[in-house]
């Protein structure tokens, strides 16, 4: 006898807290002078804020992508605060400095800095809202000449590499999210690998939004010179409230020649309650470059939170020899929706790339693999995979696929398959012979369908991201 | 001069290709085809042609047809009888349209058809409208538009319930080009099968000279009807032809669909292929041959309303030269079609450098107890299995189109009328000789 879906579906949001801490806020609402406030809070020299106000002032003509295949009411800009930063007199010097209240929240969450900083190994740059406050592993990274700090900080000691990479990959005019987030972000992660350099550890950043109405705009760079590595984790939780916060970040990867970036991100924040209310809305514009012969660029993600997800993490294979990857793992319940997907443009000689897409929809949630491969008249020898699987789970929800395939060279190969389907009764029946509960049949079941991608997490994030693809699922058998 | 014409919203670049339409204002149609006509030019009017950022248009630039100078005429032009192509298949009956007007002297039906010009249909025929008026996708859908605003010409077939036509039927659209006045042309047409009734057709498109041929065809399938549809589109080299087929198929009903692309310069073939009740098979597969500056679409939904369905959309092709090919196809599952199997594949295979193609094989699912599938995939000619020919004393321009044919062959191979797979091969091993 399967157990009524709905039984086991409404599970609640295990991260769903909220943290008292007073914040320095900025008047509610979008204008010149706010962007202004923002340059000035965080004393930028001249020519961000000018290209700030660039970007606002585009922002305000721009009109919004409107193809994806969600649905939401119009955004109420000017109802939301674009600066928040915890109140802290000083930046702390070690972790006994910094406020037991945050440090409550990451123990929360699972992720508690010391003992990550003792056993895994993992430095780690928290964001709080949005003003970095605790900074671990500096020392051993500095020796090893990598730079690893927010991007105010980049800004201030390194403002020539900022100046000249920021928006080299994603410049103000890509769309109006990228355009709001270049015109008022906040913080967010500066990595710089140097020639030659294997980053001796996996970087990680916990993202969280606490401050209510705080629209979260992080900004990361990652540049990888000649010949170095870094693998980098992003991982984000949100506390449970009714009002829509918007999240516009904006991730540049630039990988030079024979470099190595690995961008794995976990995302599970609140998705809105099991009547669609509330939630983040989740509008991520992600795209790297490999710009040097023999570079490879490699998104892995498990996407499992937000109301609504609009995000296209892609490659622009420039060099010759260079590789993109895509791996994700989208997960919609209730009334969540996800538009998510990739592209990967082929430039150069003898490029790869490979998408593996995992959508699973359950609920009334709507799920859909949107993607562009591109192959360029001169991207000789180019090669391209894709996959896209979709699992529904129940007759309420949407599983959608939409790829875009372009070739314009004759020695190109490009394969592109995707199947829907639902989860098999002799599938479950034959777990439940041999003794697996329900619940555990469809959480063996969904991760199987799922482990190409996982397999690609770092082992720090495949623990947590099976546990995620579990909780969100458990036993919802249709 | 119509109301809607003198509407702010209307774009001036729409009008010279409404202007004909007046023509047919004198003439005397029932009351639905003048409310359709005027319909259709007021949507026309309002969106003209596709923009090519467009959703569906990215990829077929409109350019070669829109700067053309193209004119609609109430006759078809003089032309010389015998230059007809012979029948396709020596025991088929078939019927003429030239210049899309039917010309029944030309026409002989088989024994079970009813043959009728539009305009006669229009008249005499009860329940017709029905097939003929789908005006809800007017403005989203602008050639469709265009040619209702010229709904004249055309023919209407109709098979009584219950009838099995075993004699093939072909059905030739024969047009006369100029490269003076290029004419546009916009035959509306009709296939209504009766309950539990069957037939074999074999449509074909071809002409002379430079001209515009937009067409608007409903095919109406009652229950446990049974279609086969075999389309060659041979237009000629310098012609633009776009069509746009709504296929409506009720319960238990059967169509067998293939098209055969090779000719025109500038070509789309749309599909709404609409599964409106249980237990119908849908089966649409084609082949395109495009070289020189051809630019081949075909754009295919088919959308699922009821469980128990299966389709198919299986297309390939070879880009040669300087073509472009495009597929667009999609597979809409309503949340009440369980228990549907869907199936959707693509490949091309490029032949020379500047050859293009392009795919947008989507799906989008609302019920959970489906096997949807779809593939593409796009490439060159295997070096290897070329090698691997040669070594064996084949020359390399046999050896190639031995492997482009038996590419070409999965999906000549959904052809289940054997009669007309043999004339598809035939022509994909002329093609292949020049």
């Amino acid at each position: 006898m399967p157990i009524a879906p709905e039984t086991l579906l409404d599970k609640k949001y295990e991260a769903g807290f909220v943290t008292e801490i007073e914040s320095d806020r900025a008047p509610k609402g979008l204008s010149e002078d706010i962007v202004r406030l923002i340059s000035a809070k965080k004393d930028e020299p001249e020519w961000l804020l000018a290209q700030r106000l660039k970007a606002y002032k585009h922002w305000l003509d721009m009109p919004e992508p409107r193809w994806a295949k969600v649905s939401f009411p119009p955004i109420d800009y000017q109802d939301a605060y674009y600066y928040a930063a915890p109140k802290t007199a000083t930046k702390p010097k070690s972790l006994d400095e910094v406020d037991p209240k945050l440090l409550e929240t990451y123990k929360k969450l699972g992720i508690p800095l010391r003992e990550q900083e003792m056993l895994a190994g993992v430095a780690v740059d928290a964001v709080f809202d949005s003003v970095s406050v605790a900074t671990t592993f500096r020392e051993k990274l500095a020796d090893a000449g990598v730079i690893f700090c927010s991007i105010s900080e980049a800004v201030r000691k390194y403002p020539e590499l900022v100046q000249k990479y920021l928006g080299s990959v994603v410049p103000y005019t890509d769309n109006k999210h990228a355009c709001l987030n270049a015109a008022v972000f906040t913080d967010g992660t500066f990595v710089y690998i140097p020639e030659g350099v294997r980053c001796p550890m996996e970087l990680s950043t916990y993202f969280r939004i606490n401050e209510a109405k705080t629209g979260q705009f992080e900004r990361t760079l990652i540049v990888a010179e000649k010949g170095s590595y870094v693998s980098y984790l992003e991982g984000c939780t949100a506390p449970m409230r009714d009002e829509n916060q918007l999240h516009a970040a904006v991730v540049e990867l630039i990988a030079m020649e024979d470099a190595e970036i690995k961008y794995s991100t976990v995302q599970n924040w609140y998705p809105g309650d099991e009547n669609g209310k509330g939630g983040i809305y989740n509008f991520v514009t992600k795209r790297g470059i490999c710009k040097g012969a023999r570079s490879k660029i490699s998104w892995t993600q498990v996407e499992t939170g937000s109301a609504i997800t609009w995000k296209y993490p892609s490659c622009i294979l420039q060099g010759d020899d260079s590789v993109g990857e895509f791996y994700s793992v989208a997960l919609t319940n209730n009334y969540q929706q996800a538009d998510t997907g990739t592209k990967m443009i082929h430039i150069g000689k003898n490029t790869k790339s490979r998408i593996i897409s995992k959508g699973i929809s359950a609920g009334h949630s709507n799920n859909t693999y949107r993607g562009l491969v591109r192959i360029s008249g001169r991207a000789e020898n180019a090669r391209n995979f894709t996959q896209c699987d979709s699992l529904l789970i129940g007759h309420e929800c949407g599983a959608h696929t939409v790829p875009y395939i372009e070739n314009k060279n004759m020695s190109a190969m490009l394969e592109h398959e995707a199947s829907t389907s639902k989860i098999g009764e002799d599938q479950l029946f034959y777990c439940r012979q041999r003794g697996i509960g329900e619940e555990g049949a469809v959480a063996l079941i969904v991760n199987g369908f799922c482990r190409e991608v996982l397999q690609q997490m770092p082992m720090e994030f495949a623990v947590e991201a099976q546990k995620l693809v579990a909780i969100s699922l458990e036993g919802a058998v249709g | 001069m119509n109301a809607f014409l003198q509407q702010e919203a209307v774009i001036d670049a729409t009008l010279p290709w409404l202007e004909d339409a007046q023509k047919l204002g004198e003439q005397p149609a029932a009351d639905w085809v003048k409310a359709l006509r005027h319909t259709g030019a007021e949507a026309f009017a309002h969106t003209g042609f596709p923009h090519p950022k467009q959703e569906g248009w990215q990829y077929t630039q409109l350019r070669q047809l829109t700067d053309g100078d193209f004119h609609y005429a109430l006759e078809a032009p003089a032309f010389d009888v015998n230059a007809l192509p012979q029948p396709l298949l020596e025991n088929s009956a078939r019927i003429v349209l030239v210049n899309g007007k039917y010309r029944p002297e030309l026409s002989d039906a088989p024994e079970g058809v009813i043959v009728m010009s539009l305009m006669d249909a229009s008249v005499q025929v009860e329940g017709i409208e029905e097939h003929l008026v789908t005006v809800g996708d007017l403005g989203k859908a602008p050639f469709k538009a265009l040619n209702a605003a010229y709904t004249h010409d055309g023919v209407v077939v109709t098979v009584k319930a219950g009838a099995e036509v075993t004699q093939p039927f072909e059905v030739l659209f024969y047009n006369v080009g100029d490269t003076d006045k290029a004419p546009a042309l916009y035959p509306r047409c009709l296939y209504w099968l009766g309950k539990n009734s069957s037939l074999t057709v074999i449509e074909r498109h071809t002409g002379t000279g430079a001209y515009f041929t937009n067409i608007y065809a409903g095919i109406a399938l009652e229950p446990s009807a049974r279609l086969k549809c075999y389309k060659l589109e041979e237009e000629s080299a310098t012609a633009c032809h776009f069509s746009y087929t709504t296929l409506q198929q009720q319960k238990d009903s059967s169509f067998e669909g293939f098209s055969y692309a090779t000719g025109g310069k500038l070509s789309r073939q749309e599909y709404r292929n609409l599964l409106i009740d249980s237990g119908i098979s849908s089966k649409l597969t084609g082949a395109y041959l495009l070289k020189d500056q051809q630019c081949h679409d075909f754009t295919v939904l088919t959308d699922h309303f009821e469980p128990d369905g299966k389709s198919v959309q299986h297309f390939k092709g070879v880009v040669d030269d300087q073509a472009r090919s495009v597929f667009q196809g999609k597979i809409h599952v309503r949340r009440a079609a369980q228990k549907t199997d869907g199936n959707q594949l693509n490949h091309a295979l490029l032949l020379s450098e500047k050859a293009e193609a392009s795919f947008k094989p989507e799906l989008e699912i609302y019920a959970d107890d489906v096997k949807c599938a779809h593939g593409a995939a796009s490439g060159q000619i295997d070096d290897e299995a070329l090698f691997y020919l040669q070594s064996r004393g084949i020359p390399q321009a046999e050896a190639r189109s031995l492997l482009i044919e038996s590419f070409l062959n999965t999906v000549l191979a959904e052809v289940s009328f054997s009669p007309v797979r043999e004339v598809y091969e035939e022509r994909i091993r002329a093609w292949l000789r020049h």
